[in-house]
Order: structure tokens, then sequence, then C-alpha cells
């Protein structure tokens, strides 16, 4: 990565709930895994970003392994938290039904938007219960 | 050596609503290195980890270093 004349030698990845990715769209891919999960809950999530004004990038990636992601681990910011073990089986059926949907890209215009208000305005109790969440 | 050295800003990403950002200038044996980290502990419309507003160049990044 280039700035303004000066070279900047970068990683940055992402971590869902321990799950750690460079890619946007796998990042999303495991939010909604982690929201799909009946025990589940997205907690923790977090961008991380290393760089160096240094281009040797063997050397670089050396150091981050020995040092950084140590450091970062021992802090407690990139140490994966620990899943629940629980048995799908083993879990009670949610008596309100969840309801995903997986979007992949959301156009010029205000599509988001459009699609939040959407949703929002389902009627969320219907016959005096919860029908959806 | 290892531990933090300032609060010096030459490149950081630009993440929109994040609850904690922490920037850090850490210094090793060999080479200074900067770290950034941006969590979110409760995501709503435009606030993100993943969306288009966020960047991982800020679109300003030249003009603030010609500024300074």
């Amino acid at each position: 990565m280039a700035t303004t004349g000066r070279n900047v030698l970068a990683w940055h990845w992402y971590d869902v709930n321990g799950a750690p990715s460079h890619s946007r769209l796998r990042t999303k891919v495991n939010e909604a895994l982690e929201a799909l999960d009946p025990v589940g809950v997205v907690s923790s999530v977090r961008m991380v970003a290393v760089s160096s004004e240094q281009d040797d990038f063997e050397a670089m990636r050396s150091l981050l392994d020995a040092q950084v992601r140590g450091a970062l681990a021992a802090a407690g910011r990139g140490a994966p938290p620990q899943r629940r073990g629980v048995s799908m089986t083993a879990l009670p059926k949610p008596a309100v039904p969840l309801i995903a949907h997986v979007v992949f890209r959301f156009d010029y215009g205000g599509l988001e938007n459009g699609l939040v208000n959407l949703v929002n305005r389902l009627p969320p109790i219907v016959s005096g219960t919860p029908s959806w969440r | 050596m290892f531990g933090p050295l300032g609060m010096e800003r030459p490149w950081r990403p630009e993440l929109v609503g994040a609850d904690v950002e922490t920037f850090r200038l850490l210094s090793l044996r060999r080479a200074d290195l900067h770290v950034y980290l941006a969590s979110y502990g409760h995501q709503a419309q435009d606030k993100e980890l993943i969306s288009a507003q966020n960047h991982l160049v800020p679109f300003d990044c030249g003009a603030k270093r010609a500024r300074a």
C-alpha cells in the first residue's frame, strides 16, 4: 500500500468470535453463522491492522509471527474465545422462529436502507405472541 | 524491546462507529509496528464491522499528510 510517497506494509484481518478471516465476505458469512447458531451470540467482532514502513516483507512477517500475534493473544485481543460445546440436538426448539437472510451486496440507491425499513415494519407480534425474531 | 511508544498516526484505517479503537506504536527489535484494533460490541445500521463506510485507506489520508 502506498500513501503519499511512503510505502506502508500492512496486514489486516477480521475476527468474529475467534474466527479470523481476511475476507470481508467470509467475515459476513461468519457473522451470519453465529447469528444462526441457537447458542451463539455475536458478541465480539473486530478488525486488527498491523503496519510498518519497512518494506522487507519476509522479515516483517516473521517478526509479526514471532511477537505481535503472541502479544495480542497474551493481551486477550487475538486469542480466540472458546465456543460453547453444546449439541444442537440437546437444545429446546425455540418458540419463536428465527428469520435470517444472507444478502451478498446492495447496490447504490439506498437499497440497504430500504430493506432495513421493510424489516423494521414487519409486525413483531401476531395474536399476542411474538411471531418472528 | 516491546511496548507502546506513543500515539503517532501515520496511517490507520477508518472504521465508522467502532465501540473501541486502539492504536499503538510498538517498538520491536528491528522495526516499529503500528497496531490498530477496532471492536464492535453491538452492531447496527451505520455501525458495522463490514460496511462500505469503512475504509482501509481513508480517502483524505493524503490530504491530511499534505497539510501536516
